[in-house]
Parts: C-alpha cells; structure tokens; sequence
C-alpha cells in the first residue's frame, strides 16, 4: 500500500494511471467512513472552542461580582447622625413638631365642619321633598 | 459559571432598592444649602423614653408612653425644591403609604400619610407644600392605631 509520502512525490500522469486501474478496489463504505471522521474532527474542534470561552468567562465571573460588590459598598448612603446629643432637645423638637401636626388636622377638621351644612342640605331638601 | 453572572446581575439591580426611602431623602437633601434637617434615631427616642422628667413647659404634651416603639425621626424644610418633591412623591407612589388626609388652604397644601402592617402604624408622613417652603416631616416605628390617635388626640389638647 502506498504512502502519503510516496503519493506525493508521484506526478500527475503516475497518479492518473492509478485511478484508472481497475484492479485497486476502494474500500466499502470509505466515503461515510471519511464523512465521520471529519464530523467528528469538526465537534472535537468546536467542543475545544466552548470549553476556551467558558475557562475565560469562569476568570472574569468572579471579578464581576467583586465589581457589583464594591459598587453597592460605595453607593451606600453613610450612616445618619442623631441632630441633637440631648434627649430633651430631641423630644422638644418632637413635641413641636406633634404640635404642627395635630394643628394641620384639626385645621382640616374645621374646614370639613364647615363644609357639613353644604353636605347635608341635598338630604334636606330630599326630606322635605318626600315629606311632601 | 451563569448562576455566577446572575448573582452579580442580582446585587446590581438590588441597588435600586435604596432609591426611595425616607432615609435615602433625608440623606440626599439634609447637606445641601438653605435646607434645615432633623435625624433622631431609635437610640435617641429610647433615651427618650427612658428619661425620668420630660421638661413638658405650659402646654407640653406628654409623648413618652408612645414614643419608645419608634425607629426614625426625619424632617426636611427647604425653600421650594422642585427635586425635593419629586423624590417625595415617588416616595409617596411607592405604594408604601395611604393617604390619611388632605387638606389645601390659603396656598398650603397638606398631606398626611400612614403606612400600616395590620393594627400597627409601621410609618408616618407629612408634607407640606406652600409656594416658598417644602416640608417633609417622616416617622418610622411601630406604634398601634390606638396608641396613635391617643398621640395626636394628647397633642391635640396642649394645641
């Protein structure tokens, strides 16, 4: 059987004359055999290249979450300062601002009490209306 | 490898939790110029509540038995601050709050807001909007209703 070599250094005309010649059989089923091989050949091949991009994504995953880390780290906002060191002057502020807050509601209060005559004058009306 | 990607993706997103809460407000704006901040801490309303004499004066309201189940104290008064408001009333949109009262008179416009967990008042909010000044006034804690409206009610007496 001839080498690849030795194929290789024939010329063109050595070479016609071998595919010509009847005698030399082809093996059976050497086409599937060469299509599986290459097959095979181009999987191995692409496998390689996943594994290559995966390796990288695995070096670089964890400095990714050491970057979102140190972000959320340095966007917290710092921690609060009590505005008063004195408690009493903290629950006097306290106690103005209760004040503010119970005067904005009776404020609305008043202003709904005056707003009740004008609310219930329709159901007077219907009253005297169906009394009728 | 992707569960990897998707915690960093996670921790990323998560930032945007610390967009709108009374705290994060407080600490954008209490620096600034012009703008007068309060803080008082769940520390200092313990230290409160611990005192033996509350200087009350002649109107003082006595707000000890209800002020020791509160967390945060934050006040903001500022000239009208249009960023100011918006924070506010994306606070407000959160969905955190309801509405308790609205009251506009005279060029003052008045909300009060609780934030509720069953009986217990979890929070409560104040703004008010006249057209010079902004006020936004934020209490955290746990306090129930009851003793809630005996605060306002006690506040309401002294007034």
């Amino acid at each position: 059987m001839k080498r690849i070599d030795d194929i290789v250094k024939d010329d063109f005309r050595e070479l016609e004359r071998i595919a010509d010649d009847n005698a030399i059989s082809v093996p059976d089923a050497l086409e599937d055999k060469v299509r599986d091989a290459l097959l095979s050949t181009a999987i191995r091949n692409e496998r390689r290249r996943g594994n290559r991009a995966g390796k990288g994504l695995a070096v670089l995953a964890p400095f990714a979450v050491a970057a979102a880390l140190g972000l959320v780290i340095w966007t917290r906002p710092p921690k609060l300062q009590d505005t008063f060191d004195d408690p009493a002057l903290a629950y006097a502020q306290l106690e103005e601002t209760f004040t503010y807050i119970s005067n904005q509601i009776s404020r609305g209060l008043d202003i709904a009490d005056e707003a009740a005559p004008a609310i219930n004058k329709p159901a007077e009306t219907l009253k005297k209306t169906l009394k009728k | 490898m992707k569960k990897t990607i998707i915690v960093a993706v996670l921790a990323l997103l998560s930032m945007s939790a610390f967009a709108q809460d009374a705290k994060s407000i407080y600490n954008k704006y209490s620096g600034q110029e012009g703008v007068t901040g309060v803080y008082i801490s769940g520390s200092m309303f313990k230290m409160m509540g611990e005192m033996p004499e509350i200087p009350l004066g002649e109107d003082g309201t006595d707000l000890t038995p209800y002020i020791k189940a509160m967390d945060g104290f934050y006040l903001l008064n500022a000239p009208h601050n249009d960023a100011m408001v918006k924070d506010a009333e994306n606070l407000v949109k959160s969905g955190k709050y309801e509405m308790m009262m609205e009251v506009t008179d005279e060029g003052d416009h008045v909300r009060i807001f609780t934030s509720k967990k069953g009986n217990m008042i979890t929070g409560f909010l104040i703004l008010v909007d006249d057209s010079s000044e902004y006020l936004f006034i934020c209490m955290d804690g746990q306090i129930s209703e009851e003793d809630f409206q005996k605060l306002i009610a006690e506040a309401m007496k002294n007034a």
